[in-house]
């Protein structure tokens, strides 16, 4: 499948910028976070865009998307570098839940959402990337630098997860 | 998709059992040996109102066919664990089951008998009672002992089944079609289970599981049986309504001489099916796991898939 | 027996070869414990995959109209695939759709009346009547 490579960056962000927000949003359960990342990753692709060498452009972008989400979660935590994904975990990604909000009333939708926020980071990424972004497991595996054996596993073990917290 | 198992010739004569703990017992047992045709008119008073139905018996050598005058080309075969439904030559449904041979303590006995007589025959009556409550009237026919009527109490004495054969003619039935018969499903037993042993004066006796994942559990307290059904999918029964009973909510529907109960916990869907009295409902579903909100994830399917 | 697993996931996510896809399907055939691995990871996947797209705030990037391109290929199933594996593809569909998983009052009878026909009450007190009415319709 041939794909025509957006080459401005306001083709990206007219394109990709609300799976790129989605993406940060599904990942963070924060809207303020999300609307940051698609900024950042913004200017980035306008700054990468000179040097970018034609290949796959979506695995670039959401390289870029991935590894922008991640400093930015460092940077929040005021943390010096450290290895992913264990240091992520514990960081909390989540946004704080709703108090005295009474579950039996909140929307499917945002029950997932919760259920979602409570994977660990590595499985969660692998589900948003799969089921809301959309990639194949080749363009994760890109994306995320690990092999594709090591996506599926992730996220078919994420989706297990999901099943236990949904219950 | 169903996995077809083996095939058999005809459904395998099993020795019934012999254990013949009571006098009822016997007497139910040379009832099973009777060779006839009859139709049989069963009238049931439940909190839904009455429920009848009259079919078409025929009884030899321990198997039971039925069919239904008001459904023709549908036929019921069952008998030494087997029962199969067919609708126009095809099955509708099927199981296989075979038992333990277990007997419950007897919980019932029977008086002396008293001879009657009853479309025009000798017959004997007798009056089964338990726990000091009077539960059924038994007519058997004097000559070859089929059962030809039965009625079934409620604790406070009031009527919650007749069972009468309407027409009677004790000629043994024309031999059934030898054809194959699908078993469909089959069942093993001797299955764990977290279900009570006891309850409510009935005994767990098997525990079954198919390939299709149903858990059931058969007890019986020497008369009346119900089955405890633990389903690993979506309860999904269209007929039957809400009902409290042990403070739960349940779905309960009645048919001729049965209840089904539905509901739905967090495992799975359950139900309870069987021919005991009202009464005794109550009591058995407090003694089951309660229905509880089977939770996100089912009303997520329920929502995803309609 | 070695189970599925995450070939599960990765079925559903249309990222298995034709040959792994048989191999798959045969087993889940025989296997009730992965059919309902199946059905449950079908629905987490739909779950999270019907999870609204949330539209841009306003004015965080130039253009006022931010027009969603679908980045979702067309996975799944495979098209244009032999007709046995279709055939099985469709028949396993019909254990894998939850649809299939809800029960009837027949099954239940049908299980209830096979365990009923060895009780020593069995017999006209103990005939198990189908559902007429619903066999009816």
């Amino acid at each position: 499948m041939t794909e025509s490579v957006p080459l401005t960056w306001e083709e990206v962000a007219r394109v990709y910028g609300r799976k790129i927000y989605n993406f940060a949003y599904r990942l963070t359960g924060n809207s303020d976070d999300a609307a940051d990342l698609v900024q950042e990753v913004l200017l980035r692709v306008r700054r990468g865009l000179a040097s970018y060498q034609p290949g796959s452009f979506e695995g670039w972008l959401w390289r870029i998307t991935r590894n922008a989400f991640l400093d930015d979660v460092r940077r929040r935590n005021r943390r010096p570098t450290t290895p992913l994904p264990d240091e992520v975990d514990r960081w909390s990604l989540a946004s704080a839940p709703a108090a005295d909000t009474e579950y039996s009333r909140i929307s499917i939708g945002d029950d997932v959402q919760k259920a979602l926020l409570e994977l660990p980071y590595e499985f969660r990424e692998a589900v948003v990337l799969c089921d809301i972004v959309g990639l194949s497991y080749e363009e994760i595996a890109r994306a995320v630098a690990v092999p594709v054996g090591t996506v599926r596993s992730r996220i078919h073990r994420g989706r297990r997860l999901l099943r236990e917290s949904l219950t | 998709m169903r996995r077809l198992a083996a095939f058999v010739t005809a459904l395998v004569l099993l020795p019934a059992s012999t254990a013949f703990a009571t006098e009822l017992d016997e007497l139910l047992e040379e009832s099973r040996e009777a060779s006839y045709s009859a139709e049989q008119v069963i009238t049931c008073s439940t909190p839904d109102g009455v429920h009848d139905a009259v079919i078409e018996l025929s009884q030899s050598s321990g198997e039971l066919h039925v069919g239904a005058p008001v459904a023709p080309g549908v036929e019921l075969a069952a008998g030494s664990g087997g029962w199969t439904l067919v609708r126009e030559g095809a099955v509708v449904s099927s199981a296989n089951v075979e038992g333990t041979g277990d007997v419950p303590e007897p919980r019932y006995s029977v008086d002396d008998g008293a001879d009657t007589e009853y479309l025009g025959r000798d017959a004997v009556r007798y009056e089964m009672a338990g726990d000091g409550v009077v539960r059924a009237e038994l007519v058997f026919d004097a000559e070859i002992g089929a059962l030809l009527r039965v009625v079934t109490f409620n604790g406070d004495g009031s009527v919650y089944c007749e069972r009468r054969f309407i027409t009677f003619d004790p000629e043994a039935p024309p031999p059934g079609d030898e054809e194959t018969t699908e078993v469909v499903r089959s069942a093993e037993g001797g299955v764990d289970s977290d279900l009570p042993d006891t309850l409510a004066g009935f005994e767990r006796l098997d525990v079954y599981e198919d390939d299709a994942g149903f858990v059931f559990a058969y007890y019986s307290d020497g008369f009346f049986s119900f089955a405890v059904f633990q389903i690993p999918s979506l309860l999904s029964i269209d007929t039957g309504s809400p009902v409290t009973l042990a403070d739960r909510v349940y779905t309960r529907s009645f048919s001729p001489g049965q209840v089904t109960f539905a509901w739905e916990t967090r495992s799975g869907g359950m139900a309870m099916v069987g021919d005991l009295p009202p009464d005794m409902h109550e009591e058995v579903l407090a003694g089951l796991p309660a229905p509880q909100d089977p939770g996100l994830f089912r009303r997520l399917w329920r929502s995803l898939f309609g | 027996m070695t189970h599925l697993g995450e070939m599960i996931s990765a079925y559903l996510d249309g990222e298995l070869s034709r040959p792994e896809i048989e191999q798959l399907l045969i087993h889940l055939d025989g296997c009730g414990r992965c059919a309902a691995d199946m059905q449950d990871a079908q629905i987490v996947r739909s779950a999270v995959r019907s999870l609204p797209l949330l539209e841009l705030p306003a004015g965080l990037v130039p253009e006022a109209e931010t027009e969603l391109v679908s980045l979702h290929r067309n996975r799944g199933f495979l098209v244009g695939a032999a007709a046995a594996v279709v055939a099985l593809v469709i028949a396993i569909a019909a254990i894998v759709t939850p649809s299939a998983a809800t029960v009837s009052l027949e099954e239940l009878n049908s299980r209830y009346g096979a365990r009923a026909s060895l009780d020593p009450a069995f017999g006209p007190a103990k005939v198990v009547v189908p559902d007429l009415a619903q066999l009816l319709e």
